[in-house]
This record gives C-alpha cells, sequence and structure tokens, in this order.
C-alpha cells in the first residue's frame, strides 16, 4: 500500500480507503458491545438479578453504556466509515490530511473506551446521551473540530464542483453536532470526575433536550441519509428517484428538526408555548421525513425484483421502511394528547429502537455488506448467511417494537385508570410493572435474535476476509480535473500544507480559548431569574447534595421520573403537579423520561427512613414482586465529605444561595445531618453507625424530594 | 427561562447559516441541474476497476 503521496503534483490521486477500513472494523467490535449491553439491560428488566449484584452493570449505569455504545460507537463509527468512503469519491479527491484521519480514528476510540470505562463506574452527569464527564466532552469537541477541519480542507480541494446532496447532508451534520454538544456540554469542574452543568432546572430540561432531541436528528438521522443518498443508488446501479425532491427534504430537515426537542417535555413544568413550539415543529418534520423515505423508496421502482436476490437491498429496503415508521411514529407522540399516554412508558422505547435497530442498523450492515468486497476486493463468503442475518434481524425488531408497544399502552393505560368513585384503579405501581414484565421476555428475545444476526454477519464476514488479499492498494482513480479551489502551482505546495496546519491550529486554539472563556463567561449571566424571589425554594443541604449526586451517579433517572404531570391520575397517584420552582436548584435537572419505577418528585417523607433502607438493600422486602436491583454497596461505600465543601462553593458561584458558613463548614453540617438520620435508622430497629455511608446520604435526599417547595 | 436567550439565538444562528448555505449553493449553481448529479454517482471509475467479482451485485 502506497500511504505517503496524498495529493502528487501530476493531479493523479488515490483514495485513502485504509481509514474507511479502520472504521469498519471499529464499528463491528464496538457494535457488539451495544448489542450486548442492550440485551443484558432488557434481561435486567425481565429478570432483576441479572445485574449479577455488580454495581458497575447494573441498569442506571449500564443503560447510559449502551445508549452511548450503540450511538457514538456503532453508529459513530458506521457514520464515519461511510463518510470517509463516499466523501473522496464524490468529490474525486483523496481526504486532506492522513493525519488527521488517523488523530480523528484514534481520538474518537479513545473516546469511546474511556466511556466504556466511566460510565460503569458511575461518572456520569445524567443528561442523556451527554452522560460523559467534563474531559472526556472537551475531547469529543476537539476530535469533533478535527473531522470537522479534516472534512472541510477536503472540500476545498475538491475535483468535482457540484456536491451531491450527500455531501450536504454530511455537512449539516458535522456543523450541528459541534453547536450542539458545546453548549449542551457547558459544565464547571468540581473534580476531574464530576461538575455540575451552568443550566439549572427547567433551562437545563430545555438545553438537555434540545440537544438530545437532535443526538438523533444529526447523529442518527441527516448523516444515514446522506449514506443512504449514496449507498443505495450505487447498491441499486440507478439513479436516486428525484434528485429534486432530495434537496427540498433535506433543507426543510434541517430547518424544522432544531426546533423539535420541547417535545420531549410535553406537560412538564416547562412554559407551554415552548411545549406547543416543540409539537407544532414536531408534526411539520413528517413532510421533510416522508420526503426521504418517498426518495429512496421509489428508487427501487422498476427493479423491486432485487427484493429477492440481493440482501442489501433487502437489507436497504428495510431500513428504509423503519425510517418512514419511526418518523411517522414520533410527530404522533409529539402531539400533546398522545404524548399524555406514551411519555415515560416503554412506546417511546419501541420507537426509538425502531428507528436504532432498523434504519440505523439495517442501514449500517448493507452498507458494510456493500464495502467489505469493495475494499478488501474479495466476494462475500455467503449470501446464505446474509440473509439469515437478515432475518434474524428482522423478526427480532418486530418482537421488540411490537412487545414495546404492548407494553407501553398497557401501564400508560393502567396509570391513568381511575374508578367512578375517582381513585385509582391500580394504586400500586408495581401491579403495572408484573403486568408487563413478560413482555419484558420478549423484547429480550427480539434482542437476542438480533444480536445472532449481527454474530452471523461477523462469521460471515471472518471467513470473507480471510480469503482476501494480504495487501490492497488504495484505488487510483483515472486522473481527473484539477482541484476547484486550487489554482496552486506545484512548488506552491508546501505552503499550501502549511496554510492547512495553520488554519487546524488556529481551530483547535479557538474552541480551547471559547470553552474556557464561556466557562467563566456564562455562570454570571445564568442568574436564577426566571422564578420570583417569594417563591424560590431553598437550595439542597450538604448531605442532601451528597445524596442527589449519587443518586445521579447510580443513574436512577433512567426508571424514575422527577416530574408529575398535570393530569386527575399523576396528582392522584404522585401529588399535585411539579413546578418550575421545585427543580430551580437541580444540576443537573432529573425529570427523568421513563418511569419503569414510580415518579420520585413527591416521595420524600412519605416512607420512614428504615424503608428507605431496606427497600435499597432488598426492595422486594418492602414492595413484593419489584423488579428494582439490590443497592447493597451502598450500605458499604463512604460518602466523601470533605468534597462538599467544593461543591457548594462551585454551586454558589453559579447563584445558589448557601452563606459562607455552610460552604465553609459544609462537610461539618453535612456530618451533623448524616448523623441524625443514622441514629433515626438506628432508632427504627435499623443497623447502627451507618452515618458515614452512601446510604444515609442517599436516604436525605430523597427524603428531602417534594419538600422543598411545597407550602 | 432566561436560557432561551441562548437556545433561541443559537437555533436562529443556525438556521440562518443553512440559509447562507443554501443561499450561496443556488448563487454557485449547484442546483442548476437537477439530472446529471444522480446519473454522474453512478459513473465514478473506482467502481469500475474495484467490483467484486463473485460478490451478490456483481
Amino acid at each position: 500500500m502506497t500511504s505517503t503521496p496524498g495529493h502528487p503534483a501530476d493531479n493523479s490521486y488515490r483514495y485513502d480507503d485504509q481509514i474507511v477500513r479502520m472504521f469498519i472494523y471499529a464499528c463491528l467490535g464496538f457494535a457488539g458491545v451495544a448489542f450486548l449491553a442492550g440485551l443484558v439491560a432488557a434481561l435486567q428488566l425481565a429478570f432483576w438479578p441479572m445485574n449479577m449484584n455488580l454495581e458497575w452493570i447494573t441498569f442506571g449505569r449500564l443503560r447510559p453504556l449502551h445508549t452511548n455504545a450503540a450511538i457514538f460507537a456503532f453508529a459513530g463509527n458506521a457514520i464515519f466509515a461511510g463518510i470517509y468512503h463516499s466523501t473522496q469519491r464524490l468529490l474525486k479527491t483523496r481526504m486532506f490530511s492522513d493525519t488527521l484521519s488517523r488523530i480523528h480514528f484514534w481520538g474518537w476510540q479513545l473516546i469511546i473506551v474511556s466511556a466504556a470505562i466511566t460510565l460503569p463506574l458511575g461518572y456520569s452527569q445524567s443528561k442523556e446521551y451527554a452522560e460523559l464527564e467534563w474531559p472526556i466532552d472537551i475531547a469529543i469537541a476537539v476530535i469533533w473540530v478535527v473531522f470537522a477541519v479534516n472534512f472541510f480542507a477536503t472540500l476545498a480541494r475538491r475535483r468535482e464542483r457540484h456536491m451531491y446532496v450527500a455531501i450536504w447532508f454530511y455537512i449539516s451534520t458535522i456543523i450541528t453536532v459541534a453547536v450542539l454538544h458545546i453548549f449542551n456540554s457547558i459544565e464547571i469542574p468540581v473534580s476531574w470526575t464530576q461538575s455540575y452543568p451552568v443550566y439549572a432546572g427547567i433551562q437545563d430540561a430545555l438545553v438537555q433536550w434540545w440537544y438530545g432531541h437532535n443526538a438523533v436528528a444529526f447523529v442518527l438521522t441527516t448523516p444515514f441519509l446522506g449514506l443512504m443518498y449514496y449507498y443505495l443508488p450505487k447498491a441499486a446501479n440507478r439513479p436516486i428517484y428525484s434528485y429534486r425532491l432530495s434537496i427540498i427534504h433535506f433543507w426543510a430537515l434541517i430547518f424544522i428538526y432544531i426546533w423539535a426537542g420541547p417535545h420531549h417535555l410535553l406537560y412538564t413544568s416547562l412554559p407551554e408555548w415552548a411545549q406547543t413550539l416543540g409539537m407544532v415543529f414536531s408534526l411539520m418534520l413528517w413532510a421533510p421525513s416522508w420526503g426521504g423515505m418517498i426518495n429512496g423508496l421509489l428508487t427501487l421502482r422498476g427493479a423491486w425484483d432485487l427484493l429477492r436476490t440481493d440482501p442489501i437491498i433487502k437489507f436497504m429496503v428495510t431500513a428504509i421502511t423503519w425510517y418512514g415508521m419511526a418518523t411517522f411514529e414520533g410527530p404522533l407522540l409529539s402531539i400533546k394528547a398522545v404524548s399524555s399516554l406514551a411519555h415515560y412508558t416503554d412506546w417511546i422505547i419501541g420507537h426509538v429502537h425502531g428507528g436504532a435497530l432498523g434504519w440505523n442498523g439495517f442501514l449500517t450492515f448493507a452498507m458494510i455488506y456493500f464495502l467489505v468486497p469493495k475494499l478488501w476486493k474479495v466476494p462475500m463468503y455467503s449470501k446464505r448467511l446474509m440473509n439469515a442475518h437478515f432475518w434474524l434481524g428482522f423478526f427480532g425488531i418486530l418482537l421488540y417494537y411490537i412487545s414495546m408497544w404492548a407494553s407501553g399502552i398497557t401501564q400508560g393505560l393502567m396509570w391513568r385508570a381511575v374508578t367512578d368513585d375517582g381513585r385509582l384503579l391500580y394504586p400500586d405501581f408495581v401491579e403495572t410493572v408484573t403486568r408487563i414484565v413478560p413482555l419484558y421476555w420478549v423484547r429480550a428475545l427480539g434482542g437476542a435474535l438480533y444480536l445472532s444476526g449481527y454474530l452471523i454477519m461477523i462469521y460471515n464476514l471472518y471467513r470473507t476476509l480471510k480469503t482476501a488479499p494480504k495487501t490492497v492498494d488504495d484505488p487510483i482513480p483515472e486522473a481527473g480535473p484539477a482541484p476547484v479551489a486550487a489554482a496552486h502551482a506545484a512548488n506552491e505546495r508546501g505552503h499550501r500544507r502549511l496554510e492547512g496546519m495553520a488554519t487546524v491550529f488556529s481551530v483547535l486554539a479557538f474552541f480551547a480559548i471559547i470553552v474556557g472563556s464561556v466557562i467563566e463567561i456564562l455562570p454570571t449571566l445564568n442568574m436564577q431569574n426566571y422564578v420570583k424571589v417569594e417563591n424560590a425554594t431553598a437550595p439542597w443541604s450538604p448531605l442532601e447534595l451528597a445524596g442527589r449526586d449519587i443518586y445521579v451517579s447510580e443513574g436512577c433517572y433512567t426508571c424514575h421520573s422527577q416530574q408529575i404531570r398535570p393530569m386527575v391520575a399523576e396528582a392522584l397517584r404522585y401529588g399535585p403537579p411539579s413546578t418550575i420552582e421545585e427543580s430551580m436548584w437541580d444540576r443537573p435537572f432529573q425529570w427523568g423520561s421513563k418511569r419503569t419505577g414510580p415518579d420520585l418528585a413527591r416521595v420524600g417523607k412519605k416512607y420512614p427512613d428504615l424503608w428507605h433502607f431496606r427497600h435499597m438493600i432488598d426492595p422486594r422486602s418492602v414492595t413484593p414482586n419489584s423488579i428494582m436491583p439490590n443497592y447493597p454497596w451502598l450500605a458499604d461505600k463512604k460518602t466523601d465529605f470533605l468534597v462538599l465543601r467544593r461543591k457548594l462553593s462551585v454551586l454558589k458561584s453559579m447563584g445558589v444561595p448557601y452563606d459562607d458558613d455552610t460552604v465553609a463548614n459544609a462537610d461539618i453540617v453535612a456530618q451533623k445531618e448524616a448523623l441524625a438520620i443514622a441514629e433515626r435508622l438506628a432508632g427504627e430497629g435499623g443497623p447502627a453507625n451507618m452515618e458515614h455511608t452512601q446510604m444515609v446520604a442517599l436516604i436525605a435526599y430523597l427524603q428531602a424530594l417534594g419538600q422543598k417547595g411545597v407550602k | 427561562m432566561n436560557i432561551l436567550w441562548i437556545t433561541i439565538p443559537v437555533s436562529l444562528l443556525l438556521g440562518l447559516g443553512f440559509i447562507a448555505g443554501f443561499i450561496w449553493a443556488t448563487g454557485d449553481d449547484q442546483w442548476g441541474d437537477l439530472d446529471t448529479p444522480a446519473q454522474r454517482l453512478l459513473q465514478d471509475q473506482d467502481s469500475m476497476t474495484t467490483a467484486s467479482t463473485k460478490g451478490p451485485h456483481s
């Protein structure tokens, strides 16, 4: 393989396909991690002891690992493989810099590995799909900028003046992900492993879901549409149905998507106009989304027979169909009335997996089956195994989707069922859980089928690559025209190169500056003026704060919401609706998005301390049939009291009204609080001398929930 | 809600950036020909020189 001459002066060039092969390997490897983590998580919901009493893989920590692995490791590496492969061909040039390509590759894998280490250890910001702590956040931003520089510099020296629609999708992806990631990740470090976001309460909620929904939009949708627009015509060997439609739906899609985030916050204490804004834009999204689906499917008009003979086309058509279904269901779920039933239930889980397993997964598999024979110059080992993979995956998704629909709608209806005399029909939350546990087994079976399809693909690829030639030269396309932008003579190359590097360095330097500045400046702008002074609630006490950080770190939000919606059944079950004031000091906010267990917004003082103690040691000792895992380690692990001084002073710098005395003596104040709870625990018949444990801090927090804002 | 002072301008800026991109692309005649680009995709030399021999879609 000729490795160095990226851009020889005689205007001939080679594609860098090695980087594509590297990203494909990474994608395949991390797909296994993502799918396995998902399957184990699914089994834990069906059968709680499946965490094997290991804190590191207990659901609250495993779920973020699963979502991050699926989105950023599996889908992320797939996107990069496809972008690096198709961009070079669409622009008729080699990537701008092999070095930047490799920094991008290894940097991204390093980020993934650090996520795989830190998330199980409980280092989490608890913001969904943005759980990683601040040093990793900075690394993500830097590597993303490296990718952007490499991509845009490639764009600048393209030989093909016209930018095919796939390139537009890639551009919007790169720009928007950078903006979203940076603004959602503005946080003040407490230590190397912990930080507090500058946003609090509804602000944090709004920024998080502005980010969270667009992680779906600009990581799982726009880049994959770009891949569809390249690989579907290639695989079917016919042009896209309507190039005009692709342009129209591209611009419409990116304009509208960015506003849709608040549909994750319907019926919360977010102001109603913001909710309506999110809902209306979500409904509008239906049109451009289906524009993409229709364009994809109609590309095959007159060639539908390929469905019978070509597994790649089968994967692609199924992927596009799932895209159509998921983007029909999304706007539907964004209608407030539908959301009132579906929110917090498994319906949402089914919805995202229709998109993730069907659209992202199947399109990725199609792309890999398409690319491997080309990149390694060897035919696939077995078409039958490709078909087997297809059908296992297909039925896996169906089982997953249907079981989660049934589960979500069943549980949603049970939650809201009220008798004629105005009482809850199912007052015990656990009743609504045991009813759907059988469906959790069906879902796990679906996941297992999907995983086994993946394993068949790995075997098939292993057999394929075993027969591949040892080295494959980078392909040399016929010499094309000169780069569009470059009217530069050959002797200017060194200078050009320097220019290129200068761009890299200035962008990186700019980024370093902006991160620092923003972290310094924003907190002062970010005063808590969205709540009237007379309504302000008291901040968390030092021990409650320590407990809250444990709640965050254990990922309790993955199963418990803290947001009571203004509906009769919710008021009967949990109490009055949550208010803006009640979460005004919450960094990060803990509203949650799923109720595998009950809402906890007003759980404080509902049960004695000992109840909580026994519940954390073994939930079934107080709630028979509960599916929550045991948390015995909370009774062994010590609370870090000393760090509370730093935590309080960081929070105070962001406007939380702690007085100087409390900040200076935060550890002593907390220890006093802990002692009081420990004595109460012992007095109620629990174990003695628990004051140093995380358990006591967590109990302090749980008992304070809903107690700050209620008159 | 003062976070809206950040998210709405950022959203608008992003949108304006996209509008600028759209206007540039139109001015650059990126959409002047809506038939050839779809066809040209299928004609790059790379796919001819590297096509697999017995693959499922050869």
